[in-house]
């Protein structure tokens, strides 16, 4: 269960940004989570909603925004976006693929209110 | 009075911490020269069986020392204190992995300059472990016949991360009817790159090209 330990990162650094920017209330924290991770959702909101509670996150719902995995044919250009390597080109059949992404853990929005 | 909802956007990494303590061992571990392998694997796969082994053949000029990751108990190492490999344990208690904090506190303790090889057994498990960075220089992934021929599929995170794969318990491919060429082709799916060291930790079959392998990242290192 590595959503434990990622969920207590998250909820501490949710807090230091919060305390940084003086922000009182955050209401929603976005989450980038690449799909490589192997992050079950609702198990990393469970966590997160247990370990908030009675702290200042209590009112913060987090939102996971998926981070797919890219993969690029640099021969002809074609690229998708899916939740694993792809790495032949449906194109032009190349088994030279550039993959990217999918790894990302990234706060990418607070919400809070005024 | 209505209050609106203001969206504050951010690129914030939610493992920074982490991250500066990973990069705070690799420095470590380069200033001594210690080549640091992260070793994972599910429960059971021969982890500290293919310690073990390496202890016999790693040469008498290399200095090998452990970190033995486990939820409780320290029966791993004592497997290895009995055949007199420098082993330190670290128990993770509820925790699926070994944390780069973790290893920091191990290294304090450690006579790195006595070591230029050192193992890190994480806790057993595919998933977890791959997740977080320990400032190793190499992950090896260790995957063993009875576990099935469709684990780098299952678990592509691990193979994409590792330097190199372990297929253990060769010994056992025919009673398990276990197929080389589904396995290769299920890790060629995920990383075509990635070598494979055949092993059988109970023959010994394989387990001179491992050291081999292990000796080569501390050469590397000592450059
Ligand atoms: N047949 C066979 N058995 C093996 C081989 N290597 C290890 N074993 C056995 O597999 C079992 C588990 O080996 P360990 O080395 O303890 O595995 P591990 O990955 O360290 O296990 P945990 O630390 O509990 O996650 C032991 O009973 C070993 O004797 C092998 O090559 N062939
Ligand atoms: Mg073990
Ligand atoms: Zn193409």
């Amino acid at each position: 269960m590595h959503e434990t330990a990622i969920a207590e990162s998250l909820a501490g650094r949710v807090e230091a940004i919060a305390r940084e920017r003086g922000l009182k209330r955050v209401t929603a924290v976005g989450v980038r989570v690449g799909m490589l991770r192997a992050v079950v959702d609702s198990t990393l909101t469970a966590i997160y909603a247990e370990l908030v509670r009675g702290t200042d996150l209590e009112d913060s719902r987090l939102e996971i925004l998926p981070g797919r995995v890219r993969s690029r044919c640099p021969e002809c250009g074609w690229e998708t976006r899916s939740s694993r390597p792809v790495l032949s080109c449906a194109r032009c059949g190349s088994g030279k693929m550039v993959v990217s992404g999918g790894r990302e853990l990234l706060i990418e929005f607070l919400e809070t209110e005024e | 009075m209505i209050k609106n909802a203001v969206r504050i956007k951010m690129k914030e990494e939610v493992l920074r911490s982490e991250k500066k303590i990973a990069a705070a061992n690799r420095r470590r571990l380069r200033r001594a020269a210690v080549a640091g392998l992260n070793i994972i694997g599910s429960p059971g796969a021969g982890k500290t069986s293919l310690i073990e082994a390496v202890a016999g053949r790693i040469g008498k000029g290399v200095g090998l020392g452990v970190i033995e990751g486990d939820l409780a108990s320290d029966l791993d190492l004592r497997r290895l204190n009995a055949i007199g490999v420098r082993a330190l344990q670290i128990n993770t208690g509820r925790g699926c992995h070994l944390s780069p904090a973790m290893v920091a506190s191990a290294l304090e303790e450690m006579p790195l300059e006595e070591i230029d090889l050192l193992l890190i057994e994480n806790v057993g498990n595919l998933v977890c472990p791959a997740n977080f960075d320990l400032g190793e220089d190499a992950k090896v992934a260790v995957c063993s016949v009875p576990e099935g021929d469709d684990k780098p599929a299952k678990y592509p995170l691990l193979f994409l991360e590792a330097a190199v794969a372990v297929l253990n318990k060769t010994d056992l491919i025919a009673a398990c009817g276990f197929s080389r060429r589904r396995f290769y082709r299920e890790l060629k799916s995920v990383n075509p790159e990635l070598p494979v060291i055949e092993v059988s930790c109970r023959s010994g079959k394989g387990a001179v090209s491992w050291a081999r392998w292990l000796r080569n990242r501390v050469k590397e290192k000592r450059i």
